[in-house]
């Protein structure tokens, strides 16, 4: 008897181990450049930030919980906002992992450049996944952001492959922010109305990202020091969040304006809510703010189904600039994907898209 | 072999005329939108003329999308990245000409250097000239 107690111990105990090893082994860069595990441990000690959003997600030991259904959103499409839920499935997050998008690292907090093949891991890629979860709560609570956990899938994945240490001249981080993006979402007549409303709104949902926002709205961050945008405990952290706010501006800003009329003629189409995310997305990318408003101008005249496509497609102009760069980019991206992932989600992913590496349907 | 000339000639005719025609409907468009950016390079004339032409020239685009039906040349694509562009233009004539709202009337062309790096030329030139 006792010694069947004994065996069992073993077991559990042999399969923790085996799991934790599994959460810490690389999945892109070599086992000796472990900085970013570190950084990641620092954080689960020191940062606010960490602690709130590990808690809040029971990364070490998964928690269910009861839907509590208070979103104040309209839109049915959108995902209902689950507590301790994370969106992305951790095989498809392994397969963007393994996608080499730039060469230049950045290592925190020294913010020392060089290509050192940072060790990425599965207990790594477990975090972001709960501060994009959190963050993307934070903002459908506070603002009307019509983008669903797919479509920031495609873009962090197109963007960084999930890498927060990817930096380059043409952007930083997971969200490969740039200066002008930051400034954009700081100008009080543009963004800074969003990160206000992040610092003052009293929703659990954004009891970590507030952190971020309140600190920011006393001293702008910049990109001059990378790590602000990039480090575990905060950086990380920021640059999701940041990205997230961008994609609030835009729409605030330049998308939904330009959709009204649109958005009215079809609001009974299923397909709106893809055509919205969509050109919306569009305006993340290289292509610019006016390239993003042209392509919209250009494929209102299309109804919703004919309009998701012509987004796939290009749209150049007579100078060879294409206003739907952006897209076809991640279209593109995601057919590379294909390669890194393994059955069942592979077909599944053949089928659905993105829409395949979602934790849970809605 | 002449009929089938003919017939070949009558059936795609009217595609060359229409292509034609949206040329100089585009060519137009261009003379145009050199015409704002020239009016744009002095206060007084910006002032007093933006507007009437910034109404012209949408008209302009607007009429080209209708020639152009379902198709989406790169001329209508073209017109349309232009159009976009001319937005620091259309805030600053929304306000007064103040160093603030010129900053963020730059700033809105910086948001766009990529959509056309030779259009955002030509805006951020007026932008200098009318707030210097």
């Amino acid at each position: 008897m006792k010694l069947k107690f004994y065996f069992q111990i073993a077991v559990v105990t042999a399969l923790l181990s085996q799991q934790t090893f599994a959460d810490q082994q690389c999945i892109s860069g070599t086992e000796s450049s472990k900085g970013l595990i570190e950084n990641l441990s620092a954080a689960e000690k020191n940062s606010p930030i960490t602690s709130l959003i590990s808690r809040r997600y029971g990364l070490e030991k998964k928690t269910e919980a009861d839907c509590i259904d208070c979103e104040k959103s309209n839109k049915a499409l959108l995902p209902k906002l689950e507590p301790n839920k994370t969106y992305f499935k951790e095989e498809c997050l392994e397969a963007a992992g393994q996608i080499k998008a730039a060469s230049n690292e950045v290592i925190c907090p020294s913010g020392k450049n060089g290509q050192f093949r940072q060790c990425y891991t599965r207990s790594f890629f477990n975090y972001q996944n709960a501060v994009i979860s959190d963050f993307y709560k934070c903002l459908r609570r506070t603002q009307n952001l019509p983008i669903t956990p797919e479509a920031l899938f495609e873009m962090y994945s197109l963007e960084s492959g999930f890498k927060p240490y990817y930096s380059n001249s043409g952007g930083t981080g997971m969200g490969q922010l740039t200066s002008i993006f930051i400034k954009d979402l700081h100008q009080k007549h543009r963004g800074r109305p969003i990160i206000e409303s992040i610092a003052n709104s009293t929703h659990d949902d954004c009891e970590a990202a507030k952190i971020i926002a309140q600190k920011d709205l006393s001293k702008e961050p910049s990109l001059s020091n990378k790590c602000s945008f990039i480090q575990a405990g905060e950086g990380m952290e920021r640059n999701v969040l940041y990205s997230l706010m961008g994609l609030a501006n835009s729409w605030n800003k330049d998308i939904e304006p330009l959709l009204t009329s649109y958005n009215k003629k079809y609001e009974r189409d299923p397909q709106l809510l893809k055509v919205q995310y969509k050109a919306l997305i569009n305006s993340y990318g290289p292509g610019g703010r006016a390239a993003a408003r042209a392509s919209i101008r250009r494929l209102s005249k299309l109804k919703p189904s004919d309009y998701i496509k012509a987004m796939d497609r290009p749209l150049m102009t007579e100078e060879g600039g294409n206003l739907n760069v952006y897209t076809n980019n991640l279209a593109k991206k995601q057919k590379q994907l294909v390669q890194f992932m393994k059955d069942p989600i592979k077909s599944e992913f053949q089928k659905d898209g993105a829409r395949a590496c979602l934790e849970y349907m809605f | 072999m002449l009929r089938i000339y003919v017939l070949i000639l009558l059936l795609i005719s009217p595609l060359l005329t229409s292509a034609q025609n949206l040329k100089s409907h585009y060519d137009d468009y261009q003379t145009a939108f050199s015409r704002i950016i020239l009016i744009s390079s002095k206060k007084e004339s910006f002032i007093k003329d933006y507007s009437a032409l910034r109404l012209q020239i949408e008209k302009k685009y607007q009429n080209f999308a209708e020639l152009e039906k379902d198709q989406l040349t790169t001329m209508g694509n073209q017109m349309a990245v232009q159009l976009e562009m001319l937005a620091p233009l259309d805030y600053l004539i929304s306000q007064k000409i103040t160093p603030e709202n010129c900053k963020a009337a730059a700033h809105l062309n910086e948001l766009s250097i990529n959509s056309s790096k030779k259009t955002y030329s030509l805006i951020n030139q007026a932008l200098i000239n009318l707030c210097q």
